[in-house]
């Protein structure tokens, strides 16, 4: 059974321990919630680059150090915490790389 | 949102190129509804198991080893693709799944002590009320005194991202700054203060986290996530008179949560 490659999200907070946990853990419950099936992996800032990812998800203030990450897409939230800006955030995002991936 | 509370979640993992885990999740599906365990498989790959954050339990379908980061439970679930051993894999199926049923719940309050919870104060700037959350971190025992440092080090090195949302402040360092115990110390500021956050300033309540590696605190995580999503109970907090009508707040809000 030959399973398509899925997207990966990355989440970037200071200590990989705090926020970017909390985050990672409400995008598993909307990509569930949406029937999806992604990669999520969370990260400090320190070792941020050496993941491979399609979509960075983190906050203006840990953009600002890691600006020249390779990704196709970067999502800034304001409140870390809010399921709700989240998945106005993060579904449009899977929407526009999944639609660039069918066309190659 | 859809709830998935009560639902126990099962990751079965294979090799990309094999069928092992469908077969798998067919089987522990049939198995645990005749056990009335209502449940959630997921198929992933190998590779995925290393990341996996909210399942409950990783099922093996193949012979390759995995761990996780997290520290969920990893069972090889071969016996139930051979058959040999598949009584005894069984048994240990359910053992484990009572094991981690039990240990899941209250972990919110088990984080976060009425002790190391401090209503109205009054502090003069950022740092100190960085500090002091710090401080109750320290004298708990839960983290080396140059835990404190490292925390306003993060905060000076990343500037105003501590602030998770609108008026909460969640300041912590590395887990090599000091990080001894999982734990949370939690104080509600009189006079809000700003902390140079362009959106969320000013900052009513400020959480500090100690969390020594990234597992033990997860679901206290998860819990905080969840409560600070609920503006009414965020509200009560903020202007709540004392430690123990915070903590009650809190302790009523895990209660009907299902994680």
């Amino acid at each position: 059974m030959a399973r398509k490659e899925r997207l990966t999200f990355l989440f970037v907070c200071g200590a990989g321990v705090g926020s970017s946990m909390m985050v990672k853990m409400n995008a598993d419950e909307i990509f569930r919630n949406h029937g999806l099936k992604v990669k999520l992996i969370s990260s400090d800032v320190t070792s941020s680059k050496s993941n491979k990812a399609d979509c960075l998800v983190t906050t203006q203030d840990i953009y600002r150090l890691i600006k020249d990450i390779d990704v196709k897409e970067v999502i800034l939230l304001q409140n870390m915490v809010s399921v709700k800006e989240l998945e106005s955030k993060i579904i449009p995002a899977y929407e526009k790389l999944s639609a660039e991936r069918e066309e190659k | 949102m859809k709830g998935c509370g009560l639902m126990f979640r099962i990751a079965a993992a294979c090799r990309r190129e094999s069928f092992t885990a469908g077969i798998i999740t067919e089987k522990l599906e049939s198995f645990l509804e005749e056990h009335d365990i209502p449940c959630s498989i997921t198929e992933y790959e190998m590779d995925e198991v290393v990341e996996l954050i909210t399942e409950d339990m990783i099922v093996l379908a193949g012979s390759a080893l995995a761990a996780n980061s997290a520290g969920i439970p990893v069972l090889n679930g071969m016996p139930l693709f051979t058959g040999v051993g598949e009584k005894q894999f069984k048994k240990l199926l359910l053992k484990k799944i009572k094991e981690i049923e039990k240990e899941k719940k209250k972990m919110l309050t088990e984080m976060l002590t009425v002790d190391r919870i401090q209503a109205q104060t009054s502090t003069a700037d950022k740092k100190e009320a960085i500090r002091m959350a710090g401080r109750m971190l320290v004298d708990a025992g839960l983290a080396e005194e140059g835990y404190i440092q490292g925390m306003l080090d993060m905060c000076e090195e990343l500037s105003s991202y501590i602030v998770i949302m609108p008026g909460v402040a969640m300041p912590h360092a590395r887990p090599e700054r000091g990080a001894k115990k999982p734990g949370l110390a939690l104080l509600t500021l009189k006079e809000p203060i700003k902390f140079g956050h362009p959106e969320n300033d000013p900052v009513r309540m400020v959480v500090g986290l100690c969390a020594p590696d990234k597992t033990a605190h997860l679901v206290a995580i998860r819990e905080l996530s969840k409560l600070l999503c609920e503006e009414d109970k965020v509200e009560q907090i903020f202007y709540a008179a004392d430690s123990q009508e915070i903590y009650d707040v809190i302790a009523a809000f895990e209660k009907t949560l299902n994680l």
